[in-house]
């Protein structure tokens, strides 16, 4: 393998692709990347057998295609610190040399063969939307997930197109985000998956061009995403996610409109006096707008005024700001906040593509 | 079918020798008992083979009359009551008139006796229960008892004897019994010709603790006293670093009289130490309790060991609340020690030596520039103690041990006396001086930065010692599980987790006296299976789970769902905190809220704290030391393991040769 490459770009690529490498693994094979040149393009390649990416970069320009496999880590902080605008990759027998104008690296290499095959995306795609698109609709839903649930299912976000519909659905137990849109075109056939929360990390990190579309294919325990520049491979989080229809409630009686920028800064204030055993803030709806009150016994109490639009009739709630918060942040110009009783759910709905239910605290 | 008839008095006796007298040790202690009844001022106890060939016990007490000598080892003959309302009022060590006769029904039994008006002893034997004649003999005043060949007509008992070490063992146990009963009383033991044991008359029962189990164990004792209106109670106990693995180091005295009481020795030690001590590990307590002989009833056992009070309850109380109180105001840091134990010499001894060291070079160098504004007792908080105002060094009383209370004899004022002496005014004054001296300006920041108003507890009763130490200077973490800070008189070794453990704990107990917890209501219910028992016992705990913050309901004939769990819980596992919570209800017998209340804050803690491996940052480490002082019992965490280790100037001096 031979060949010279813009090194900002390969810098980039080496990014986003160290993303999927888990630092303690049994396995260090895992730990390399794997560079494979074709007659036009270079591809790194990394997998934790779980997740995978293959990377194309393609500002380069190969002399004599092949590959190799060196630990990615060290690569990546030779490329990283490098200054010059391009860099010379050469393969000679276990070593890979890496020039620079001034700096010459020799790496050693691993067997290429040892490495796990990785997943690739092959035939038609189920369905193609806007890159954009998709990774806002990860963005305002990721942040329910469950880290570290016993309830399986629930470490992920749940993703289900049907026809034209697109809808991704996240939750911890104690709060849930759905976020939806329509798709220009119909999905080729209707499906449903978890999508582990590391993959869309991956994911909300590539860089994308306006125009980039991505490519969503589902096979059994396995989903493919293509961008143009990437492809990721991830399997799918067992077990039945629950039915967040029956969590969501229809019957609220109070409707309380905010501009969401003022609303998240009053919650931020008001979160200024709370503790680890004291989290909840009260919010006092009523004629005169919105009241958000907390306390911490023994070190002192906050009261932060807001406006809002009440339909129906007062109520005080409690609720852990940081849900508040995680939701407000990826809300639109106004939100609106759904409620019943000060024991049951609320509903933050912000434009008709996001919807957040929340569970209230019980305040002492 | 045989004929009922009348038992021959010396088969009575031999039944009823089974009741009294198990081992050897058991007739050591009838026979100690009998001498202090007569007044014995000293007693000498000879044993041959761990008293199974030979007991000797022999007093200078009283004597016996001769011709009432055959009447003293006759069933149920006595001198010490002689009315039924005497047994309301019992005084003496026996009553029952029994232990003679029995020893005699199963030994080789010899009185010798004399009364010091007399110029002759009188001797009388008993074998297998037949009482020889009474011969004139040599002796003493005083009596002595000798017993030997115990059991030699009770083949089956003999059996039962232990080994020779054994059987000693048990014989020393009940020496330790009376000997720290009566320490006014000089008590020899002799064992196979060599003297074991010499315990001089002393009117310090410290001295006698001292004397039978060691200096090292008395010289780390905390002491304790209180007079409530019918029942005095004073003691002592070990730091819970010194606990042991066996109830044996408990000894409980009722008016001179050893007892074993299962609410006292079980329930009120165990809650006083509560979280201080590691499970199925025992403090070291010696408890001395003088009340009213109406106010309980001691005939409720041949040996006597146990005892029925009238106002159980209160008893069980008033030494839960002197224990508690003792052990809040002392400052139970346990020492890192750096010599082998072996050794000899107590680190908190050395400890106050120390203080009294650094003490001495401070006045050296002329008075201190700022001080503790506080006297003596006064209840100044820690806050008051950064405004700087001098001190007069004329402020300064004469040194105390630490651990050791002393206090005024008049019992009217014994409970405000303790408090004040809560904190020993010498080490308390001169650590205040030594920041006067040379830390104050890098330290007066962060004692001003201490908001007084956060502390909302009394600083005197919550400060432990030597003030100091609840304001560590610099920390250092080490290995990501350890911190290290330096302290005027040493080091302290902090365990992170530990100490969070326990902070979070006695947080979370406030928290809870103010009211429920907050609640965080779940989107997603968590239904687990229960067992018809767990749910039955989740039936009668609708009000303890409401203070828990958890909704718990049974869902179907064999699971529950949590609709609610408490929020300071996080992302925690509600899971595993229900199933916990249901095995606790449905094991604790007694049902009793308090101790699953307690169960259930020490999961929440442990599970909420930092955790060993885990890196803090030099802000989190600060606040974390800085909670030290705010709460009760910091040294050991809620399991009972320490928190803190400290290592003194004087450990480290030792260790480098400097000294």
């Amino acid at each position: 393998m031979k060949l010279i490459c813009d090194r900002p770009v390969l810098s980039e690529a080496l990014a986003a692709i160290s993303a999927v490498i888990v630092t303690r693994t049994p396995k260090p094979i895992l730990q390399c990347v794997r560079l494979t040149a074709d007659s036009d393009c270079l591809t790194l390649t990394a997998y934790d057998q779980e997740v995978g990416m293959r990377y194309r970069v393609t500002h380069v320009e190969v002399s004599q295609p092949g590959e190799t496999l060196v630990m990615a880590e060290r690569l990546t902080s030779i490329v990283r610190e490098n200054t010059d605008e391009t860099l010379a990759l050469e393969t000679s027998d276990d070593l890979l040399h890496v020039r620079g104008r001034n700096a010459h690296y020799q790496i050693y290499g691993q067997n290429v063969r040892e490495f796990p095959p990785v997943p690739d995306f092959e035939g038609e795609p189920d369905f193609r939307v806007p890159m954009a698109k998709l990774v806002g609709a990860v963005d305002r839903t990721v942040f329910a997930a469950a880290r570290e649930s016993t309830r399986y299912a629930i470490n992920g976000v749940m993703w289900e197109w049907k026809g034209k519909k697109l809808q991704f659905v996240a939750t911890d137990g104690r709060r849930l985000a759905w976020t939806g849109f329509s798709m220009d075109k119909a999905a080729g056939s209707d499906g449903k998956a978890i999508v582990p929360v590391k993959t869309l990390n991956l994911l909300a990190k590539l860089r994308s061009e306006p125009d980039d579309v991505i490519d969503v294919k589902l096979e059994p325990n396995q989903l493919l995403l293509r961008t143009p520049r990437a492809t990721i491979s991830s399997v799918l989080v067992e077990g039945n996610f629950p039915n967040y229809e029956d969590v969501i409630p229809r019957d609220c009686t109070r409707t309380a409109e905010m501009s969401t920028q003022e609303f998240l800064s009053a919650v931020r204030q008001t979160a200024l006096l709370t503790s680890e055993d004291s989290r909840g803030i009260r919010l006092s709806f009523g004629e005169e707008g919105l009241v958000l009150s907390s306390r911490v016994p023994e070190q002192g109490e906050a009261r932060v005024q807001t406006e809002a639009k009440l339909k129906g009739s007062p109520i005080d709630i409690g609720f852990n700001p940081m849900y508040l918060l995680d939701a407000l942040k990826v809300c639109q110009e106004t939100v609106t906040l759904e409620m019943k009783e000060p024991s049951k759910p609320g509903v933050l709905r912000s434009g008709p593509e996001f919807l957040y239910v929340l569970m209230p605290l019980t305040l002492s | 079918m045989p004929h009922i008839q009348r038992l021959d008095p010396v088969l009575v006796n031999k039944i009823a020798a089974g009741e009294v007298i198990e081992r050897p040790a058991s007739v050591v202690k009838e026979l100690m008992e009998n001498a202090l009844d007569a007044g014995a001022t000293r007693i000498d106890v000879t044993l041959e083979d761990g008293g199974t060939t030979l007991i000797s016990v022999s007093d200078d007490g009283g004597g016996i009359e001769p011709d009432e000598l055959p009447l003293a080892v006759a069933p149920h003959a006595t001198s010490k009551i002689r009315t039924v309302d005497d047994l309301n009022a019992i005084g003496t060590m026996g009553f029952r008139g029994e232990a003679l006769a029995s020893i005699g029904s199963i030994s080789r039994l010899r009185i010798v006796s004399r009364r010091a008006d007399r110029l002759e002893a009188a001797g009388l034997e008993c074998s297998d229960g037949r009482v020889g004649d009474v011969t004139p003999c040599a002796a003493p005043p005083g009596t002595t008892v000798e017993v030997r060949n115990l059991f030699f007509n009770v083949p089956a008992r003999r059996k039962y004897l232990r080994t020779i070490p054994a059987e000693l063992s048990h014989v020393t146990e009940q020496i330790a019994r009376i000997a720290l009963a009566r320490p006014d009383v000089t008590i020899s033991q002799t064992h196979q010709g060599r003297a074991v044991r010499r315990l001089p008359a002393t009117t310090d029962r410290r001295a006698r603790i001292g004397d039978f189990f060691g200096p090292e164990l008395a010289n780390d004792l905390i002491g304790f006293r209180r007079q409530e209106p019918d029942l005095r109670i004073e003691g002592w106990f070990a730091p819970p670093a010194a606990s042991r693995a066996s109830g044996k180091w408990q000894y409980v005295f009722l008016n001179g009289r050893f007892i074993r009481d299962r609410d006292l020795s079980g329930f009120v030690l165990r809650e006083a130490f509560r979280g201080l001590i590691e499970p199925a590990r025992y403090p070291v307590v010696f408890l001395f309790l003088t009340a009213d002989p109406a106010s309980y009833d001691v005939n409720v056992h041949p040996t006597k060991i146990e005892v029925r009070w009238r106002d159980a309850g209160r008893v069980k109380s008033q030494v839960l609340g002197v224990l508690r109180e003792t052990l809040l105001s002392h400052d139970l840091t346990p020492s890192l020690r750096t010599q082998p134990a072996a050794a000899g010499g107590t680190t908190s001894a050395d400890t106050v030596a120390n203080m009294s060291a650094l003490a001495e070079r401070l006045k050296a160098l002329g008075p201190p520039t700022a001080g503790w504004a506080g006297h003596s007792g006064d209840a100044s908080s820690v806050g008051a103690g950064a405004s700087s105002i001098p001190a007069a060094p004329s402020d300064r009383r004469p040194g105390r041990q630490p651990h050791e209370h002393e206090f005024p004899l008049s019992h009217e004022s014994a409970e405000s006396a303790h408090r004040a002496s809560a904190i020993p005014p010498e080490s308390r004054f001169d650590a205040a001086a030594m920041i006067g001296r040379d830390r104050l300006p890098r330290d007066e920041t962060r004692i001003v930065a201490a908001p007084p108003d956060a502390m909302p507890i009394p600083a005197a009763r919550r400060d432990e010692g030597p003030v100091p130490h609840a304001l560590p200077g610099r920390a250092l973490q080490i290995h990501n599980t350890y911190l290290v800070c330096e302290t005027p008189d040493g080091l302290l070794i902090v365990d992170q987790h530990a100490l969070h453990e326990r902070i979070l704990y006695e947080e979370l107990k406030a928290r809870m006296t103010r009211g429920p917890l907050e609640s965080q209501r779940l989107l997603l219910p968590e239904t687990l299976d229960a067992s018809p028992e767990q749910l039955a016992a989740l039936e009668g705990a609708g009000e303890l789970l409401l203070r828990l913050g958890l909704e718990i309901e049974p869902f179907g004939p064999r699971s529950v769902v949590v609709r609610a769990c408490p929020s300071l819980l996080g992302d925690l596992n509600v899971r595993e905190l229900t199933a916990d919570l249901l095995d606790k209800l449905a094991d604790s017998e007694r049902r009793d809220p308090e101790a699953i209340i307690h169960a259930v804050l020490d999961m929440m803690a442990c599970k909420a704290a930092v955790k060993a491996g885990d890196r803090l940052t030099p802000e989190a480490i600060e606040a974390l030391l800085s909670r030290r002082h705010l709460v009760e019992r910091s040294s050991n965490c809620p399991h009972g393991r320490p928190t803190t280790l400290r290592l003194s100037l004087r450990d480290l001096e030792r260790q480098f040769k400097r000294t």
